[in-house]
């Protein structure tokens, strides 16, 4: 069930941030450089372990089809769980999103909202039972219905010619296209002051 | 594997975390993805091959038999040597049978001894 959680200003949470790094830094007596140790913190610090899986099959959730990115990043059963597809070493164009996801879990959702988690001990474990995780967080609000129907609406207007999606515009998008292509083409030959074209201004 | 004992995969994450190994740090050690490691620890997937095993035994401090026995796994080495006197060998298992660990301990130290003199 949906838990309200209260509105922290943007300071008291750079607070807490500050405040987690210090400590860190003073129980395992190190001086944190960038890239912040957020595997360490996570892991060794908040005692949080981390594992990887496929969300969405866990959660019953449908992924919305639009690309690779899942809708879900992580959750918190008393362990971190990441999605699969944001895994750093089989992925390593996503090791900004696994480190901001696990940050986000750990750092945001652990410490700042752990006191909201049912205390419920069957939850020390995701696979002891069919209990539900404390956070959820998904990278999109959007409902993967809506997503699909646009993605169809897109589609419908585009027809496949030798190897490349070849997008028809129709009324009035083909004005459209077509005062951005000579937007985009009088910019090219003109330097970048050419994006206030006075094609805009219509006649 | 040996019954009532903790699965493999429970066993090498809690020794992992005990010492307070990360793991992408311990997959890395192994040379697999965090991905697969932690499919592994949650017992989904089968333990890793015998080198990994072994590996990991290297890491988290424990024996590589017992760990290769949680995994359902006998030594590549134990396998050649009763390959190599398999009567004889599986006779002198089958008189262990019924034993306690410390009285197959003192017969492999009197097996030692033969052996030496």
């Amino acid at each position: 069930m949906p838990k309200k959680v209260p509105y922290l200003q943007e300071e008291q949470i750079e607070r807490d941030a500050a405040a987690l790094l210090a400590e860190f830094a003073q129980t395992r007596s190190v001086v944190i450089t960038p890239p912040i140790p957020i595997e360490d913190i996570v892991e060794k610090y908040l005692k949080l372990g981390i594992e990887f899986d496929d969300m969405h099959r866990l959660l019953k959730y449908p992924r919305s089809d639009l690309g690779f990115d899942p809708d879900i990043l992580g959750a918190i059963w008393r362990r971190i769980v990441i999605d699969e597809s944001l895994d750093p070493e089989e992925n390593p164009s996503k090791e900004g999103r696994y480190r901001f996801t696990l940050a986000h879990e750990g750092g945001g959702h652990w410490r700042l909202h752990r006191h909201l988690f049912a205390k419920d001990p069957a939850q020390v474990s995701l696979f002891n039972g069919p209990v539900p995780p404390s956070v959820v967080c998904r990278s999109s609000q959007a409902k993967p219905r809506e997503k699909r129907r646009l993605l169809n609406f897109v589609l419908s207007n585009c027809s496949w010619d030798d190897g490349e999606v070849v997008a028809t515009f129709r009324q009035p998008f083909d004005l459209l296209a077509q005062t951005t292509a000579i937007s985009t083409r009088a910019a090219t030959n003109s330097g970048p002051n050419s994006a206030k074209s006075e094609i805009w201004l219509g006649n | 594997m040996v019954s009532g004992r903790e699965k493999f995969g429970a066993f090498i994450r809690r020794e992992r975390e005990a010492k307070e190994i990360g793991l992408r740090e311990m997959a890395k050690m192994i040379g697999v993805s965090p991905t697969y490691l932690s499919k592994v620890e949650r017992d989904e997937f089968p333990p890793p091959a015998e080198d990994k095993v072994k590996a990991i035994a290297k890491i988290i401090g424990c024996d590589t038999d017992d760990l290769l026995a949680r995994a359902g796994r006998v030594s590549t080495d134990i396998s050649e040597i009763i390959k190599r006197h398999p009567v004889e060998l599986a006779a002198l298992l089958r008189t262990t049978k019924g034993l306690t660990a410390d009285d197959i301990a003192r017969l492999a130290r009197r097996a030692q001894k033969v052996k030496d003199e």
